[in-house]
Formats: structure tokens, C-alpha cells, sequence
């Protein structure tokens, strides 16, 4: 072989076979060396060539040069036609067939018509027309020889009868040839699968072939397969079509079909299932042909409808009533009938029990006849003696004197016959027990068993036979009785295994509905809890596995053969309630006690599995010892399930890496096991980092496992959500509702996808649907408050919130997103509350941890929000705003070494998304900020400029690397030295007067630039006058400041008017609707709970003048009114 | 970068035999046979299911082309055929040895022998990567022929080269001299040959799941590799 790939390619795509050369006569090649003419011509039959037709196509396949001269054409089949041809070396007539030319090229059909020819060649029965040689004609035309049956077939002697009933003594003569023929194939473990009477030829002298063996299959092991295995290493063979796999064909023989012919086929090959045909689906053909002797007519009729379809459907009520109205003897019928059940098991069980019966009863038939002629005989005998005892007196005396013992005599007659009757039905019923025992746990042949040997008692109740006689046919019952028990109960044993087997599988594959609904991992165990405890109540026959006794339930579990999947059953059925919250009922625990143990019990001797056993209580603090066990673990020998139950302890441990891993190579050892594809695929998405596009091509695979599992699909589109591709997603789900309209969840994953992609307004839509649909499910609620959150509609999202607690009281998830939506609305405490008992309720839920962290900093919470953002980390969310927020945090409570701290991991997280997302402005900012805190002031200026680049829109980062690179000028516009040159110039300006509490000098400038350029301050979306409003409240509640009760009253009244001033600008935001709407709701929100104004509000009014507090009332109620209008 | 799809191959096809189309299903099942025959004959060799290839060969594609079967489900945009034939492959060949299991449940003989099939899983394959990537070469093959019918005299000349070379076994200067040209023109056709027939290979890989560049290269080799 060559070493060149492209070569080795080309070789493939170019290359041919060898070519065959023609196959020449050997004679003429002889005839060179032997110097004479070879040759021994015997006389010839008298032929019949009528029927052989000379076409242009025999003209041009004629080879003078070949060894066989091709004579006429005799017929046509699905991909090969038959002529007549001349071996010129043995000087014989002989059949060819060719192959088609339109199948030259097809290797499938090629494969079946080699097949065809081996198996005639193999097939050593005067039944079947012998095969003698394959080869290619002129070197290009597949073709075998094979001897030339000169006749005609079954179908045209019986079209030829005028009355079913004629001539039908002889036909059955020819069945029972066909019957002999095809049970010797079936003892070579070959079957015709296309038996009709078109396919029997009677020869002219009588002889009987069995023909086209074009679909015939050799069964495994044995017979011929075992002979050669030039069959099974054909390179290509046919992709057959069944009716199943092209619906609506009703066309018999198409090429690589095992169609056969519809009118005599058995209902498992019309409906394809090619896998369950056997011998007994040629019984079902020779049914059909007896049928066609006995009544005339074929099985099915096209008169009756689609012949396809009659026999898909086993449609034989008609061919039924025929054979019982065709007059013909019943064991005729009954056997015929036996032979078209449509149950394969029902059927005599191959054709040599066909060929049998049918022997029988041509034998009997001639038994019968001869009796006749006997019983015809006597009564001829009888009459003459008559008449000579009417003459003659003595001999009336003579039989007078000897009647007694003439009596004598036909007493023991009569026991005689009788006993051989008996010795008959013996025999029957010892042959109906050996046939039970051969067919093995066949429950319709010991049931025809024991009616044999019951019928043999019923005998000998009531004919004359001795005593021993009657006890040997009772103790043959008992007997054939006993062993019918056993083999009852060993198929009963074996079903309930094999059902109990299937169920454990069915009850791995998790539940459909779930699309990592919240919950749905305790919903999944308590389904698991429930199925594990109704399957085994059913393989226990009715009784609880946690109420019977050890002993009684490992006996009965010990009666199958199944022990290792019951114990790694109750592996999982254990892990399953570990999972679940320990309800502190005793019999609960003790029940969980006794899964284990049994499975301990029942599985005692395998070390490795006993170790993993061992480690499944806690298997959380195992975590290293499970690891080791499954790097040890000989996964080939490993179970899915045992495969299964390692990982979930994986899982339970924590390792999901690990977890991954082994569901990876056990996916890889049981490619077909969709529970462990579809596992594999959803701990890709558990992943610390998911691995969602791996997570997307298993849950394809998983999908094509198991198409109509739902889940399968939807994590598809879930997987293609979290790659970003929403519009994918989206199409996904669609698919799914289109088939299920009503899944509420579908609807939410739409509704969910389409606000990706922007479109709030159609997601809205489907979450109102999936509400509608299935009002009980709190997750549409989420869906519809998360839509309220975005829009920035605060009020109706903590409604909508509620009543998914309502719901749902228990899931954190849902006081988590009250929580959440109670801080975007500056309701701090109220947030605090909901995010408590979120953590109360699942204590690691981390982004709870962070909000809580965030609403306490609101509420100057500082200690324990740093807590908070601490307990986050910890939980591995590792977002740069925690560390960002959390150094913030410590840098105010004074904890000057561990802030700096926190801020260092800060710049490293940014750094790591900046990494991801080079160009995101708010980073970059944010970036800026912690390095400014950590004093690395000319780096922050770069990332102020990095953000500036990014968006130039940012004003904050203008403002801060104004304030960094111009500190001077601000310095002097702030003691107003110089006027602001520019809006952001006023407002860091300000800024810088406000963090330094330089409260005077920022109402001076305030006022000062109000009175002369108030543009500055009402420019873009600024704060505006709301920090000078702040230092205003600020300066008059500080009394220490030396300033007189009236100045502060004066400062205080401008506190409130340049806070109503910020108060109205930001109501038209409010009510000109867009980005700028939801800024001036959490402005108005901090506002409403600014400590800055504390000596303005609430009980500090009652401090007031009556006319102040009034006006300070009215405006915190205006910001209320005004913050209602936000949340609306 | 993208690579460009030619939108009449593969994918369409896969479309339109899902869709029931009896010609697209002729055409994708003859294609796909050798790859699915020769995984199950390696897998079941010297077991009793080895009879069985035929019927469960018809099983995997019954799977494939069904209505709401597999086909119907494939996504062009991430697919990729070779793991969705595998895994019906394999999913039908483990069907049919649990069949046996069950058939012959207390027969020892059997059960290790089905277990041997379940141990050489892993080699088994290699068996089916190697017919696929020889009937990736094979669908190369058909596709520059019809591109030669199609195209320049040029073009037909090559594909006849390639064929007097592998079918006939001809070195190149007995074809030159049965074409009466100079041997170095023929050998420079050779090249060209060779050169198209890897462009051509590069767009059936690409057809069959493989999107960017830098994976089609690496794909085409590793195809290549897979011959053995």
C-alpha cells in the first residue's frame, strides 16, 4: 500500500475490484492438447421451447467464446432474468441467471444475488434446483448456471382447477414435498422468506423444486453460514425495504426487497420487522399455499383491499372463514389455520412439523382407505355366511354352542383395540411433552401437552384397558403437569427479571418535564424515590421491599438472575433519598437504613463495588477515596447503572469534574444508554466553567437516542441560549411547542429567548401564555417579574415576586428575586428580609450572599455586608463588582490593610474580564476606581482613558480623570478663584468638595453658578444639583460649624429647593419614558433614603419651623408620588 | 473564517430522505452502507449474530430515514453525520445483542461473547472511522466525476487518468504512452489531478460537519490518517 495519503485516498475513490476476465470454455482449451473433438452427447429430453423467447438482449449476450450460449429468454424477476442456456462443455441445457444491467453498479444487489447463488449451491436437496457455477458472463454480467427445470409451476396447476375441491388428493402430495423440502433448509438454518406457489415447480416428471431464493437469509449459527464465510464477508450487501420503511409500496419483488408477496406474506415481514423472522414466517407462507390448495384462493385478496396492508394487519378473518366453509377434512384445516396464526409462537414451529402433520394425514387418509376397503370386505364375508347358516340347521346348533366364545373373543377384541388406541394417545402425548421440552419455556405447547395426556386419561376412563395401563397415563400426566409448573414458573422467573431489567432502565432516564425548573433536582429524587419503590413492589409481587423481612426479601430477590442490578439499583435508590431532606420520620431513615443493607446482603462479594458501597453514606467526605476508586474502576466490566451510581456519588462529593469524566467514559462504553448521554451532557452544563458546546453535541446525541424525549431536545436550545445563539434557542423551542402546544415551560424557554434578543415585548407575551397555561407554576411569575425588573417597573416586579413565594414558599429563588427587586427599589430592609430567608433556605446560594451584601452597604451596614461579599467569594462567585464593592466596603469601615487587599483581587478580576472583553467601558471605569483607591493614580488615569476609548460617552470616567489630571484647576474653581470652564468641571468640582466635606465652598459655588451660568449644572444626565442639596442639609445640621440659626435655616431652604429642582428634572425623565426613566427611579429611591438628608426628614422635621417643615414634607412626599410613577 | 457550503450535497440530502423523498434515500443509504456493514461485521465477527449484519444494517437505516426518525432531527448547522450515524449504529448493534442476551439469558457462551464484543468497543471504532473516511474518499471520487462531466475536456482527461491509474493499475508512462503524450505532460496532469481531488475532499469534509478553517485542515488530515 502506498504511504502517499492523497494515493491511499485516490486508490479508494478510483479503484476498482480486479478485473474478472470472462469465463472461456475449458473444453475448447483442452480440445488444443487432446488433439480431438471432446465431447459425449446423450439423447435430448423432448424440449418445449415455446415459451422461450429470442430478444434483442439474448442476441447481444450471446459469447461464442463463452462456455455457455446463451439460447432464449424464460422470464423475469425483480433483478435478474432468467434464460436458457447451453453448457457446451458438459452439453446440457442449463437456466442462467443474469443479472440485471441497471443493477450492474449495485453493490447491494450484487451481495443478495451472490447470496442467492451460494445458497442454491450449498443446498444439497432434490427440493431445491441445484446451483452449478457463478461467474460473469462476457467478463461483465453476473450470472450463475443452474439446472434447468423444465415443468411448470403450483400457481398455474391450481388456476387451472374449475373446483378448490379437485384434484386435491395429488397437490397435497406437492405440499408435502414443499414441506420436506423447506424443513431440511430450515434444519440448514436457511429461510425463503417469499414461499408461493409461483416459487414451486413441478417438474415433468413429477419432481417438486422449491425456487427463487433471492430473499432467502441464513439464521445464525450453523448450517451454512458456518460452512463458509464468503457470505458474511461480502463487502456490501442490500439496504433492504420493508413496508415499514417505505409506506404505502405495495409492489411485490422490487430489487433488495424482503417485501416478498404481499397476498402470502406473514404479518411480521409486512410490517418489517425483519429482525423477528424466522422459520416460522415461512410456516406462515406454507399456510398460505395449503390455504390456496384447500379453498382456491391466496390468504389475502386484492377484492378484500390493500393487499399490504391486510397482511401488515394480519387481516385473516376472510382466508378464516374460506377454510372452514371449503369442505375439506378438519385436520386439514385446523393445521392450515394453526399455520396463518398471526402470532409467530402459535405457528408449528418449522416446517418439519408441517411436513409431518401433513404426512400423517395422507397416511391416514390412505390408513382410512384401507380400512374401508377392509370393513367392505367383511360385510361381503359377513353376507355370505348368512346365507349358508339360514341352510343349514346344524350349524345354528353349532353356533349356539360356541357363542359364548365367540362373545370371548370380541371382548378381547374390543381391549385390545382399545389398549392399542391408548398406546396411540400415549404416544401422542409423550411426542406433544418432547416437542414442550424442546421448544423450551413455550407456555402453548406444554398447555397442548398436558390436554394430550389428559386426553389419554379421558381414554382410559372410558374404554376398556387394564389397570396398569390407566396408571401409567395418570403418572404421564402428572408428569408432563409438573413439568409444565416448573416451566410456567421458570418463564415467569425470566419475564419478571427481564421486565424488572427494562424498568430500572426506565426509571434512570429522568423525568421529562424538567428543564432545570427551580426544584426540579428534589422533584427528580422524589419521582426517583417513588418509581425505585413501585418497581420493586412489583418484582416482590405486591409487597413493600421496606415492610417485608430481610431474609423474605433477599430469597425472593435471589430467585432471578439479576442480583448485581438489583443491588446497584438500590445503590441509586439509596443515593436518591440522600439527596433528599431528611424528613425526621423514623420509619423514613429506616427505610433508607434497610435499602443499603439489602443491597450490602444481596451483592457481598465484589470488592470494588462493596468499597463504592461503603463510601455512599457520606459520600461528600469520601471525595478522595471516590476518586481513587474510579480512577480503579475496570469500567468495561461496569454496569450503566454501576457507572451511574459512581457518578451521582461523584456528584454528591462535590467533584464534578471527576463526575464528568466517568459519565464521559461510560458514555463512550455504552454509546446507547441515553440516560448516561444524557447525565454526561447535563454535569457539562454543571461544570464550574459549563462546557455548553459539549453540553449541546451530547444532548444531540442524547435526541437521537431517544427522540421523544423532551428534554433532550429543549436542553439543546437551552445549551444553544447560554452559547449566545438566542435565535437558535428560540427555533428550538418553537420545535418543541409545535409538538407539545401546551408545555408551559417551552413557553417560558420562547418566552425567555426572545427577550435575548430584545424582543421584551413577544417574551412578555409567552410568559403571560405559560401563566395561563399552567397557573400553578411559580416560574412564570419569575419570568414576568424578572421582564418588570428589566423595564425597571420595580412595584409591579415585587407583586409579581410575591405571588411566585405564594407558589412556591420554599425555593430560594424566589425570595432571592423579591430581594433583589425590593433593593433595585431602594426598599433596603425589606430587601435584607427576602434575601435572608433566601440564605436561610439554601445557605449557599452565593449571588444572595452578594445582594445582601450590596442592600446592608445601602443601609451603612458596612461590617456585615463585607461579611456578605466575603461568604460570596467563598462560593466561588467570582465577580469583579464583589471584590470591587467588598474593598469599598473595608476601605470605609476602616480596615485600611485588608481593603487594600480586597482591592488588589478587585484589579485582578477585572483584569481577567477585561481579558474576555477588552473593550468594556464600565471595566475599564471600574478598573480605574479601585486602582485610584489603592493609590496607583497614573494607572487608573489609563484605565480612565482605556474606558473614555470604549465609550466616550462615559462622563463618569471624564469626570474622575479630570479630577486626577486636573487637580489644580479644580482646586481653584471649588474656593472660587476661577469659574467652571465646563459642566463636568463644576460637577467634580463639587464632587471633590463633597467626599472632603468642604460643605461651605460647595454651596458657594453652587449658588455662584447658578446665578451665573445654570447650564453647567442641568447639562446631560449629572447629577446635578442633588450633591450640593446633600452638602446644603449637610452644613445647616452640623451646628458645630459656628454658623447662626438663620444662616442654616437659609442654607437648609436651599437644600430644598435645588432638591425639588433635581426632583422635577427627574420626574420628566420619568415621564419621557427610555434609559433615562429607570436612572431617575434609583435616584429618586436614593434620595428617599440618602443619611444626607436625615436632618430633613421623618421626626428631625418636628426640629422645624412650621412653614420649613411643611415645604420638607411636601417634597418627600412629591419624591414618593413621583417614585410610585417610576415603578408604574 | 467560514467555508464556503455547497448547499446540493449532505445536508440536503440528509433533508430531503428525512422528508421521504425515495430517490434521496436510495442515495444516502447506498453512500453510508459500507461504513455501517463494516462496523457491524468487525463488531459481531466470529459471534452468532454475524448473520444478522443484513437485517441490522436495514434497522440503522429504518432509524435514520423514518419518519420522525433521526434524520428528521439533524441540524445541519452543528451537525455532524458521523456521530449521528455512530451512534445509531451502535445504538441498533447493542439492540440486537440484548436480544440475544435475552434470548439465551442463562447461556454462558453467549454472554461472553456479546461481553467481548462490549471490550473491543473502543477498537471497534477505529473500524467505523476508517470505512468512513473511505467513503468520504469514495463521495470525493463521485463528486470530481460529475464535476468532470460538467467541465473542461481537461478535466475529463484527469478523472480518466485517475482511473487507468487505480481501477487499471497502470503506471503513469504506460498511460502516456497509451495516450500517445509526453509522460512529463501526464505526470503534470497527475499533479493536477491529485490537487483537485484533495480540493474535492476538502468540501465533502466540510459538508459533513466541520466549519472553520483551521478544523477542516486538521479534519482532512486526520481522514486521511484514518485510511490507515
Amino acid at each position: 500500500m502506498s504511504e502517499d495519503p492523497i494515493e491511499r485516498g485516490l486508490a479508494e475513490a478510483f479503484g476498482g475490484g480486479g478485473v474478472q476476465r470472462p469465463v472461456a470454455s475449458v473444453l475448447r482449451a483442452l480440445q488444443a492438447r487432446a488433439n480431438s473433438i471432446l465431447g459425449v452427447h446423450l439423447d435430448a429430453q423432448d424440449d418445449d421451447d415455446a415459451q422461450v423467447k429470442v430478444t434483442d438482449e439474448v442476441k447481444a449476450l450471446r459469447d461464442p467464446s463463452g462456455r455457455y450460449q446463451i439460447l432464449g429468454e424464460i422470464g423475469r424477476g425483480g433483478v435478474g432474468i432468467v434464460y436458457k442456456g447451453r453448457d457446451s462443455d458438459l452439453g446440457r441445457d442449463v437456466a442462467m441467471k443474469v443479472l440485471k444491467d441497471e443493477y450492474a453498479d449495485r453493490p447491494d444487489v450484487l451481495a443478495r444475488f451472490v447470496e442467492e447463488a451460494q445458497i442454491g449451491g450449498q443446498l444439497q436437496h432434490p427440493g431445491i434446483v441445484p446451483v452449478y457455477e457463478l461467474g460473469l458472463h462476457a467478463g461483465e454480467r453476473p450470472y450463475f448456471a443452474m439446472k434447468l427445470v423444465k415443468g411448470e409451476t403450483l400457481a398455474a396447476q391450481l388456476a387451472r382447477r374449475s373446483d378448490p375441491a379437485q384434484d386435491r388428493r395429488r397437490l397435497l402430495g406437492i405440499f408435502e414435498q414443499v414441506c420436506q423440502t423447506m424443513a431440511y433448509a430450515h434444519a440448514r438454518r436457511v429461510i425463503h422468506r417469499d414461499l408461493k406457489p409461483t416459487n414451486v415447480m413441478i417438474g415433468a416428471f413429477g419432481e417438486v423444486q422449491v425456487i427463487d431464493w433471492g430473499f432467502a437469509k441464513v439464521m445464525p449459527k450453523g448450517g451454512v453460514a458456518d460452512e463458509t464465510e464468503s457470505l458474511t464477508r461480502a463487502s456490501e450487501r442490500s439496504v433492504i425495504e420493508t413496508v415499514r420503511s417505505a409506506p404505502g409500496s405495495g409492489s411485490n419483488s422490487v430489487a433488495g426487497s424482503v417485501l416478498g408477496t404481499p397476498a402470502y406474506t406473514s404479518p411480521e415481514q409486512a410490517n418489517g420487522d425483519v429482525e423477528r423472522m424466522d422459520r416460522r414466517s415461512d410456516v406462515f407462507g406454507l399456510g398460505a399455499i395449503l390455504c390456496e390448495i384447500l379453498t382456491g384462493e391466496a390468504p389475502y385478496r386484492e377484492a378484500d383491499g390493500d393487499l399490504v396492508r391486510q397482511a401488515a394487519m394480519g387481516a385473516l378473518d376472510g382466508a378464516l372463514e374460506r377454510l372452514r366453509k371449503c369442505g375439506a377434512d378438519p385436520a386439514l384445516v385446523t393445521l392450515c389455520t394453526e399455520c396463518l396464526a398471526r402470532a409467530r409462537r402459535a405457528r408449528p414451529e418449522s416446517a418439519a412439523e408441517v411436513a409431518e402433520r401433513v404426512s400423517a394425514y395422507l397416511t391416514s387418509v390412505e390408513e382410512r382407505a384401507r380400512e374401508a376397503e377392509l370393513r367392505a370386505a367383511e360385510a361381503r364375508y359377513r353376507h355370505r355366511t348368512t346365507l349358508l347358516s339360514t341352510g343349514v340347521g346344524l350349524v345354528v346348533v353349532m353356533l349356539a354352542a360356541g357363542a359364548w366364545i365367540w362373545n370371548a373373543d370380541q371382548a378381547e377384541t374390543r381391549r385390545a383395540e382399545a389398549m392399542q388406541r391408548v398406546a396411540g394417545a400415549m404416544s401422542t402425548a409423550s411426542g406433544a411433552r418432547g416437542q414442550a421440552q424442546a421448544a423450551g419455556l413455550d407456555a402453548v405447547r406444554w398447555a397442548a401437552a398436558v390436554s394430550s395426556a389428559e386426553q389419554v386419561v379421558a381414554l382410559t376412563d372410558s374404554v376398556d384397558v387394564d389397570a396398569n395401563a390407566r396408571a401409567e397415563a395418570e403418572s404421564l400426566l402428572g408428569r408432563i403437569r409438573s413439568e409444565s409448573w416448573d416451566a410456567e414458573a421458570e418463564a415467569q422467573r425470566l419475564e419478571r427479571d427481564a421486565r424488572m431489567r427494562e424498568r430500572l432502565v426506565e426509571v434512570r432516564i429522568p423525568i421529562e418535564d424538567q428543564l432545570r425548573v427551580d426544584g426540579w433536582e428534589e422533584r427528580e429524587s422524589r419521582r426517583l424515590d417513588a418509581e425505585y419503590a413501585s418497581a420493586f413492589t412489583e418484582y416482590l409481587g405486591g409487597e413493600s421491599l421496606l415492610e417485608m423481612s430481610i431474609e423474605s426479601t433477599l430469597e425472593s430477590m435471589r430467585l432471578g438472575d439479576i442480583e448485581v442490578e438489583l443491588s446497584t439499583s438500590l445503590d441509586h435508590w439509596f443515593l436518591t433519598r440522600q439527596n433528599l431532606p431528611d424528613s425526621g420520620v423514623l420509619s423514613y431513615r429506616t427505610g433508607t437504613a434497610r435499602i443499603r443493607e439489602l443491597a450490602m446482603l444481596l451483592d457481598p462479594n465484589e470488592h470494588w463495588r462493596s468499597r463504592l458501597r461503603d463510601l455512599l453514606p457520606d459520600a461528600y467526605g469520601a471525595v478522595a477515596e471516590l476518586r481513587r476508586l474510579a480512577d480503579e474502576a475496570d469500567f468495561e466490566s461496569l454496569t450503566p447503572a454501576g457507572c451511574h451510581v459512581l457518578s451521582e456519588a461523584l456528584c454528591q462529593a462535590g467533584d464534578k469534574p471527576a463526575t464528568v469524566r466517568v459519565l464521559r467514559r461510560a458514555q463512550e462504553l455504552h454509546p446507547q444508554d441515553f440516560d448516561l448521554c444524557y447525565g454526561l451532557a447535563m454535569h457539562l452544563e454543571l461544570l464550574p466553567e459549563p462546557d455548553w458546546q459539549g453540553a449541546l453535541d451530547t444532548y444531540r446525541i442524547a435526541h437521537a437516542l431517544k427522540p421523544e424525549h423532551k428534554s433532550a431536545l429543549h436542553r439543546q436550545g437551552v445549551a444553544l441560549e447560554n452559547l449566545g445563539r438566542h435565535a437558535d434557542a428560540e427555533q428550538v423551542f418553537r420545535r418543541g411547542l409545535a409538538r407539545d402546544p401546551t408545555d408551559s415551560h417551552l413557553m417560558r424557554h420562547v418566552g425567555v429567548a426572545l427577550a435575548a434578543q430584545g424582543r421584551s415585548e413577544a417574551a412578555m407575551d409567552f410568559f403571560q401564555r405559560a401563566l395561563e397555561a399552567a397557573p400553578g407554576e411559580a416560574d412564570s411569575y419569575k419570568m414576568i417579574g424578572a421582564q418588570f425588573l428589566e423595564a425597571g417597573r420595580f412595584d409591579e416586579a415585587i407583586e409579581t415576586y410575591y405571588s411566585a413565594i405564594v407558589l412556591a414558599p420554599t425555593l430560594a429563588v424566589h425570595h432571592f428575586n423579591l430581594g433583589t427587586a425590593l433593593l433595585e427599589a431602594g426598599e433596603n430592609e425589606a430587601a435584607v428580609q427576602s434575601l435572608q430567608r433566601a440564605l436561610e433556605l439554601d445557605p449557599r446560594y452565593a449571588s444572595a450572599h452578594a445582594n445582601l451584601g450590596n442592600a446592608l452597604s445601602n443601609l451603612n451596614d458596612m461590617d456585615r455586608a463585607a461579611a456578605s461579599y466575603e461568604r460570596a467569594l467563598e462560593l466561588g462567585l467570582e465577580d469583579s463588582w464583589i471584590h470591587f464593592n467588598l474593598g469599598n466596603s473595608l476601605r470605609r469601615l476602616g480596615k485600611p490593610r485588608k481593603a487594600a487587599e480586597s482591592f488588589e483581587r478587585a484589579i485582578e478580576c477585572y483584569a481577567r474580564a477585561l481579558e474576555i472583553q477588552p473593550n468594556h467601558a464600565r471595566t475599564h471605569h471600574n478598573l480605574g476606581v479601585t486602582l485610584e483607591a489603592v493609590g496607583r493614580f497614573e494607572d487608573a488615569i489609563e484605565s480612565y482613558r482605556n474606558a473614555l476609548d470604549a465609550d466616550p460617552q462615559l462622563g463618569s470616567s471624564r469626570r474622575r480623570l479630570m479630577r486626577l489630571e486636573g487637580a489644580d484647576d479644580l482646586e481653584e474653581v471649588l474656593t472660587g478663584r476661577r469659574e467652571a470652564e465646563s459642566s463636568d468641571q463644576w460637577d467634580v468640582a463639587v464632587l471633590i468638595g463633597c467626599q472632603a466635606g468642604r460643605w461651605a465652598e460647595v454651596v458657594t459655588l453652587t449658588e455662584e453658578t447658578l446665578s451665573r451660568s445654570p447650564e453647567l449644572i442641568d447639562s446631560g444626565s449629572s447629577w446635578g444639583a442633588y450633591n450640593p442639596a446633600c452638602a446644603a442639609a449637610l452644613l445647616a445640621a452640623d451646628s458645630s460649624s459656628g454658623t447662626t440659626a438663620d444662616e442654616r435655616a437659609r442654607v437648609r431652604h436651599l437644600a430644598l429647593t435645588w432638591l425639588a429642582r433635581e426632583s422635577e428634572r427627574w420626574q420628566v425623565w420619568i415621564a419621557e419614558g427610555g434609559d433615562r426613566a429607570a436612572l431617575a427611579g434609583e435616584r429618586l429611591a436614593q434620595a428617599a433614603s440618602d443619611p444626607d438628608f436625615a436632618s430633613v426628614r421623618d421626626d428631625a422635621l418636628e426640629e422645624l419651623p412650621a412653614a420649613e417643615r411643611d415645604a420638607w414634607e411636601e417634597l418627600w412626599s412629591e419624591i414618593g408620588r413621583a417614585r410610585g410613577e417610576g415603578r408604574r | 473564517m467560514e467555508v464556503p457550503h455547497n448547499p446540493d450535497v449532505s445536508w440536503s440530502l440528509i433533508a430531503r430522505a428525512a422528508a421521504g423523498e425515495r430517490g434521496a434515500r436510495s442515495v444516502f443509504a447506498r453512500g453510508y452502507l459500507p461504513v455501517v456493514r463494516s462496523f457491524l461485521e468487525a463488531r459481531w465477527r466470529s459471534t452468532r449474530l454475524a448473520g444478522e449484519v443484513d437485517d441490522a444494517v436495514q434497522e440503522v437505516f429504518i432509524e435514520c430515514l423514518r419518519e420522525n426518525g433521526v434524520l428528521s432531527s439533524a441540524d445541519p448547522e452543528r451537525g455532524d453525520l458521523r456521530g449521528l450515524l455512530y451512534g445509531v449504529t451502535r445504538k441498533v448493534a447493542a439492540r440486537f445483542e440484548e436480544r440475544v442476551r435475552k434470548r439465551h439469558s442463562r447461556d454462558q457462551a453467549t454472554g461472553s461473547m456479546l461481553d467481548a464484543v462490549q471490550a473491543r468497543e473502543p477498537s471497534l471504532s477505529i473500524v467505523f472511522d476508517r470505512e468512513w473516511a473511505r467513503t468520504l474518499m469514495r463521495l470525493t471520487g463521485d463528486r470530481m466525476r460529475a464535476n468532470a462531466e460538467g467541465g473542461t475536456p481537461g478535466a475529463r482527461l484527469r478523472v480518466e487518468l485517475l482511473r487507468l491509474r487505480f481501477a487499471e493499475g497502470m503506471p503513469i508512462r504506460a498511460i502516456a504512452a497509451q495516450w500517445e503524450q509526453d509522460p512529463d505532460a501526464v505526470h503534470r496532469a497527475y499533479a493536477k489531478a491529485r490537487a483537485e481531488f484533495k480540493s474535492c475532499l476538502r468540501e465533502v469534509v466540510a459538508e459533513h460537519a466541520v466549519r472553520s478553517e483551521v478544523d477542516l485542515d486538521r479534519e482532512v488530515e486526520r481522514v486521511f490518517e484514518l485510511l490507515g
